[in-house]
């Protein structure tokens, strides 16, 4: 259970965003979490609503945009969304492969006054 | 381009209702590990500084971490000097049976902590003479699931793999097996 460590760092930048913009008011936070992450949104979400209290992030809506992890193939470099971590290349049946993309985590965007 | 919407240098061709609280969007772009490696790429630096080779174990809790650490170290003591940073949620009997070997060891207790994270292994670095050391090992907590996320600044992860355990547990949990640069079947 660290998504409580990781609500703690998208509290700490987004306040320290909406610092930056003068913000008033935080009306939504919006996250790109890859499928690889690590993360359940749901742990997110409750940690997200106890961490933001008494601050500027207070009923601001938390968005998750889940981003499908892709691979290249190691053996024909064909790229394919990677459903199952140990799937294998659709086109050589090949198990060697790179991540192209999948464990991000990064705050997208924010909408503020 | 109106500040207030983001509509685009065409003109303005729509009302904001003087009621409604002009929102804006704004692109944040931040890595919200950002905290973690960037000090993971500290400890990095400085151990390629040193020339410190790195390796970070994890497993579940009782594959043999520490046992494997023990033999290695009696084994090969006289010729390279180790260093080992202990992670558990309690306790220092981990770092207790690595001391006994010889080899300085610092015990990193994580407390509600599920795993270690670049900081707590920063400080703990803080516990050895750098100068002397060749190899440092990292034993992380025991935990399948959340060591996989952060950095520590390693030169590769190593996961244990105990045969009691099932061997169904790299596609029960896949995300730490496919970051290991090596696995071990003990
Ligand atoms: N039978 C057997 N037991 C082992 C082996 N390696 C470790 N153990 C035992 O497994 C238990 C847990 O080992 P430990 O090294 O503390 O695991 P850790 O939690 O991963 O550090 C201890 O009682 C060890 O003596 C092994 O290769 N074979
Ligand atoms: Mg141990
Ligand atoms: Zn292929």
């Amino acid at each position: 259970m660290h998504e409580l460590g990781i609500t703690q760092s998208i509290v700490e930048i987004a306040l320290r965003t909406a610092a930056g913009q003068q913000a008033k008011k935080i009306h939504s936070v919006t996250l790109e979490v890859g499928s690889l992450a690590g993360v359940v949104a749901e742990a997110l979400e409750f940690c997200y609503e106890a961490c933001s209290q008494d601050s500027l992030l207070e009923g601001s809506v938390l968005i998750i945009e889940e981003i499908q992890a892709r691979a290249r193939c190691r053996d024909c470099a064909a790229e394919y969304p990677l459903t199952d971590l140990l799937a294998c290349c659709p086109v050589c049946n090949s198990a060697a492969s790179d991540l192209v993309c999948g464990e991000e985590m990064r705050i997208k965007e924010m909408e503020i006054d | 381009m109106c500040i207030d919407c983001g509509c685009g240098p065409s003109g303005h061709d729509h009302q904001h209702k003087e009621t409604e609280a002009p929102r804006k969007t704004i692109s944040v772009e931040e890595d919200i590990l950002s905290k973690n490696n960037r000090l993971a790429a500290g400890n990095r630096a400085l151990f390629a500084r040193q020339g410190i080779f790195t390796l970070n174990l994890v497993s579940s809790p009782g594959s043999g971490k520490t046992s494997l650490l023990e033999k290695t170290l009696v084994d090969l003591k006289n010729e390279i000097n180790f260093a080992v940073l202990e992670g558990d949620q309690q306790t220092t009997n981990d770092a207790d049976r690595i001391a006994a070997t010889g080899t300085p060891a610092h015990q990193i207790n994580t407390g509600a902590g599920c795993h270690l994270d670049a900081h707590m292994v920063g400080h703990g670095l803080e516990h050895f003479d750098l100068e002397t050391i060749q190899m440092m090992m990292i034993e992380n907590v025991g935990n399948l699931v959340c060591p996989a996320s952060f950095d520590l600044g390693e030169d590769f992860k190593v996961t244990l793999l105990s045969v009691t355990e099932g061997e169904d547990k790299p596609l029960k949990y896949p995300p730490l097996f496919r970051d290991s640069e090596i696995m071990l079947i003990n």
